[in-house]
């Protein structure tokens, strides 16, 4: 306090660490502020991911999730904030009376994965992953022959190889999902967004998919944007999940902090998913903690474990019924959330538990207490990692 | 999933319903029973059945290709654009479908004719007038058939999932690539139906052809003109024709029977 000239350089140290602050252009990652506004909907979303990072963009139907592609892939201009990518102003819009800038969505070369993957109906699955190299920038067209060896390379990659000549209306959902990320990287984007990649698949293959996708996502330089309604998937995937509700942030952050300390009783309700690592033998996991649990369906080797938190239920006593997974464990934490209480249990098996704060009052529940927690085979979902 | 009744359908709507068939059956087996047909193909090549046969065919493919130029982009205008009055335009665009043709014919002539608003500035500049001449054939068969490919295009324009052109963008094709590559192969089906319904109601075309271009044989009269002039004076040769005209739409209904009949 007496020596305020000493104070000086320590205050500049963090513009001078982070030259991108004072040098856009520098960065490779997406900056954004989305504001739309239509009718009496308002989105007001600020973005902003690393390269090599992939966030997740997590809201139920309805929450602006689809304006923010439309904007973001150049289908839509923006009515305030502005979207940068790789240094490069895409669009802006500063208000009314001000200058708008609009890359043409054909400009912006974001790679996108469109909800229902969009493969051109009339061309082969093959000359669907070339058509960006075909057609693209008049700049980078190659000939036909070129692209189409590109494109079953990507293909072998993604594991649909042997589709190459089939109409994407004979191939499943699952395998025209790999064509739909062969056709976007095929062009080497700065960016990928994939707009509810998994939401039209059953639940086998979405597993099987969401492998595929982390792959994808891993290899890819670039910022990475997932649009998502489904926490499971926002989980699985993403390094960071930003959530929206009616068109406003939530909350923002790793997966773990979001979990841990949810902002609202909706993401709450949202996030809480328990996701656990284990390794799996039939219908029977051993979880990464020691814990043996019993689920529905069978699987092989490692896997993810997904258990909701109301789907746990919570007894005084050794419960006996039709629940496969009884264990008795300690309460390690309490958190009231508006109408639940969220339980946090310890070893042998730490995850949450939501409960009503009448059931919370009625256990007598305080941090220290020995409880039995119970859940059925068929509310442990898995999928393999 | 059949909507087919098993047994027996009721013995009111048999009747009714069979007789409603003869009201188009009975007419087809008239025109049959009075075709000469061992002459017939002596009078599809010679006289005046012959010079019809010439002029429909020239006039009605050009106003089908016409057609196809034209009524192309404005469908594509009329689906994907918003400008002023729009909904009017579409509405005066698919005017001659309703409107009687001779009225159309009218019109053409009050624009385009010797005194027209239009055609009197362009004969005294050039001399150039389209009645009586092939071109105000083509010009009357233009507008009664074109309004049959604009609404098909314009509906198949509008059905089109924006997600593909959306998806073409996105990897870098602009907006005449994704046109050309995109749209106009996937509105390929509704566009061939467009053009060959245009051509067939070209080629039946009457009123508007009679009141703005005139009747005159080897120049102006097509295959529904020489039908009328012929009942008059050479009846085998007016069924002969009659009998062409019956055959080519009857081919044009069956092959676009699932395109169009069952889009609307």
């Amino acid at each position: 306090m007496n020596q305020p000239h000493m104070n000086q350089p320590h205050m500049n140290q963090p513009h001078m660490n982070q030259p991108h602050m004072n040098q856009p252009q520098v960065n490779r990652g997406l900056r954004a502020q989305i504001g739309v506004d239509r009718g009496d909907f308002t989105l007001d979303l600020p973005l902003s991911i690393d390269p090599g990072s992939t966030l997740a963009l997590l809201g139920p139907n309805g929450a602006g999730k689809s304006t923010a592609v439309t904007t973001l892939a150049g289908l839509r201009p923006l009515d305030r904030g502005f979207i940068e990518l790789a240094g490069r102003t895409l669009d802006r819009a500063d208000g009314p009376g001000h200058l708008h800038h609009l890359v043409p969505a054909d400009q912006r070369r974001i790679g996108v994965v469109f909800q229902h993957y969009a493969l051109f109906p009339h061309l082969s699955v093959i000359d669907n992953v070339a058509f960006g190299l075909r057609h693209g920038p008049a700049d980078g067209r190659i000939n036909k022959q070129h692209a189409r060896t590109i494109a079953s390379q990507w293909l072998e990659r993604l594991g649909v190889g042997s589709l190459a000549e089939h109409r994407p209306s004979e191939i499943s959902g699952g395998q025209a999902q790999r064509v739909a990320l062969a056709r976007a990287l095929v062009v080497e984007p700065p960016m990928l967004l994939l707009d509810e990649p998994l939401s039209a698949l059953d639940v086998t293959t979405r597993a099987e998919l969401r492998r595929v996708l982390r792959t994808v996502l891993n290899d890819f330089e670039g910022p990475r944007l997932l649009i998502t309604h489904d926490p499971t998937d926002a989980f699985m995937l993403a390094d960071q999940i930003c959530i929206l509700e009616q068109g406003q942030v939530v909350q923002t952050g790793a997966p773990e902090e979001i979990r841990a300390h949810p902002a609202t009783p909706y993401v709450a309700d949202l996030t809480g998913l328990n996701l656990l690592e284990g390794v799996s033998s039939g219908t029977t996991i051993t979880t990464a903690s020691g814990a043996t649990l019993s689920a529905a369906t069978s699987a092989a080797g490692p896997v993810m474990l997904a258990i909701r938190p109301n789907a746990v239920s919570l007894h005084p006593d050794e419960p006996h019924g039709s629940p496969r997974n009884t264990w008795a464990t300690t309460v390690t934490g309490l958190e009231p959330l508006g109408d639940t209480v969220r339980v946090q249990l310890g070893q042998p098996l730490p995850i949450m538990v939501d409960i009503t704060p009448a059931a919370a009052v009625d256990l007598d529940l305080h941090i220290g207490s020995i409880i039995w927690a119970a859940v059925k085979a068929t509310e442990v979902s898995v999928s393999p990692s | 999933m059949s909507r087919r009744v098993v047994g027996r359908p009721p013995l009111v709507l048999l009747l009714l319903g069979s007789v409603g068939a003869m009201v188009f059956v009975v007419p087809l087996i008239g025109l049959a029973s009075r075709t000469p047909w061992r002459s017939l193909p002596t009078l599809l090549t010679t006289g005046i059945v012959a010079e019809a046969l010439r002029v429909s065919a020239i006039t009605s493919l050009s106003a089908a290709a016409l057609s196809l130029v034209l009524g192309l982009p404005l469908a594509w205008l009329l689906a994907r654009t918003d400008f002023p009055g729009r909904r009017l335009l579409r509405a005066v665009v698919t005017l001659p479908m309703v409107l009687p043709p001779v009225v159309g014919g009218a019109a053409l002539w009050f624009a385009l004719g010797r005194r027209g608003l239009i055609g009197e500035p362009l004969y005294d500049a050039t001399g150039f007038l389209f009645p009586f001449s092939i071109w105000g054939v083509i010009l009357a068969n233009t507008f009664v058939a074109m309004p049959f490919l604009v609404i098909t295009l314009e509906a198949a324009f509008r059905s089109l999932d924006p997600q593909f052109e959306a998806a073409a963008a996105s990897l870098g094709a602009n907006r005449l690539t994704v046109f050309l590559r995109v749209t106009l192969p996937l509105v390929g089906p509704s566009l061939a139906a467009g053009v060959v319904l245009a051509w067939a109601r070209a080629l039946g075309e009457f009123g508007a052809t009679i009141t703005f271009a005139g009747n005159l044989e080897g120049r102006t009269q097509t295959l529904p003109l020489a039908v009328y002039l012929a009942l008059q004076s050479d009846i085998e040769a007016a069924v002969a024709t009659s009998l062409v005209l019956v055959a080519i739409s009857l081919t044009v209904l069956l092959v676009l029977k699932d395109r169009w009949w069952q889009r609307t």
